[in-house]
């Protein structure tokens, strides 16, 4: 999923312009808003959390040294904000069992979306994503947002890269195991 | 093809239809005012102890300091107001001389305060991050 997202001035925002921070919101807030969704599975806790990441944002914006992407510090402070407000609610990061999926189901699998419309394809894909914990969720999404960059994947979640490597992968083979598990089994043993 | 090649391409072909949330409406407007608010509140600082105590705290250190001057100075024989200073010094200097602490505490003041200022960096540096 590609963004095109401006680089915002950061000096006008540190002399206070309160226009140029409005437009930073209006660039950023759909992809913080789908992260925090995605992380903390409600929406009046997600959107507080979006608020929440801009005024972190607004108010330590002075020590943004350029050394990442703008989007990539952005996403840092959601996810660390995110990872916050699930420590305060306490709530369980969901890992639950899964079942290992074949390669002859991946290829089932594969050929089935193929032939989904791409907003059935979309509506599935927000389900898959409610049932996956709130790291596996993030992770994924960060990766697609981020142009499959795994060096400012491994920034965001102050992680390296062998660790996000192998995190994606376990998040890929749960996101499939999900897809298979929603997916009607007699759908796709018509298209094998 | 092998089965992560397999799954990488089953999951870039699921998040290919990937479309963003969106927040409520107004949400840019609420953010830009709670950050503004925020901010002016930011810029108004109130210090802890108002100034008349700070200044009423400060007589009265000044005032217990010259009353111990004066104090001690009568109950000797000197004259002198430079004198007094002197024997205060030599007082001083004496008691701090008795102090005698064992090896153990010393070395556990010095690593108590060692600990402390290493915390106070690893603290700095964490909340500096988690911010930044």
């Amino acid at each position: 999923m590609e963004q095109n997202l401006n680089q915002p001035n950061v000096q006008l925002i540190l002399s206070g312009d309160s226009q140029e921070f409005s437009k930073l919101v209006d660039d950023y807030k759909n992809l913080v808003f789908t992260v925090a969704l995605r992380m903390l599975k409600n929406p009046e806790e997600a959107e507080e959390v979006a608020q929440d990441t801009f005024i972190k944002v607004f108010k330590s914006i002075k020590n943004f040294k350029g050394d990442s992407k703008f989007s990539t510090w952005i996403y840092r402070i959601t996810y660390n904000t995110c990872l916050d407000r699930l420590k305060k609610i306490k709530k369980e990061q969901n890992i639950s069992s899964f079942d290992e999926i074949s390669g002859l189901e991946i290829a089932n699998l594969n050929t089935v979306l193929d032939d989904i419309e791409r907003g059935e394809k979309s509506k599935l894909l927000k389900k898959c994503m409610e049932l996956l914990s709130p790291n596996d969720s993030a992770l994924l999404s960060f990766f697609y947002f981020e142009e499959k960059n795994l060096k400012e994947l491994s920034k965001i979640l102050s992680l390296s890269e062998n660790t996000v490597k192998v995190r994606l992968f376990r998040a890929r083979e749960r996101l499939g195991s999900i897809l298979k598990e929603r997916l009607n089994p007699e759908t796709i043993r018509n298209y094998g | 093809m092998d089965n992560q090649e397999e799954l990488e391409k089953l999951i870039d072909n699921l998040m290919a239809s990937d479309s963003l949330e969106v927040p409520s409406h107004g949400f840019t407007q609420k953010v830009v005012e709670k950050a503004i608010k925020g901010k002016s509140q930011q810029l108004e600082y109130k210090p802890l102890l108002p100034k008349w105590i700070l200044s009423l705290a400060a007589i009265l250190i000044v005032g217990l300091v010259v009353y111990g001057i004066d104090l001690y100075a009568t109950s000797g024989t000197s004259t002198s107001y430079f004198e007094d200073l002197n024997k205060i010094g030599v007082w001083s200097s004496d008691f701090f001389a008795q102090l005698n602490f064992s090896k153990t505490l010393t070395y556990s003041i010095v690593i108590f305060g060692l600990m402390i200022c290493l915390h106070t960096l690893v603290l700095k540096k964490y909340f500096e991050n988690r911010l930044a």
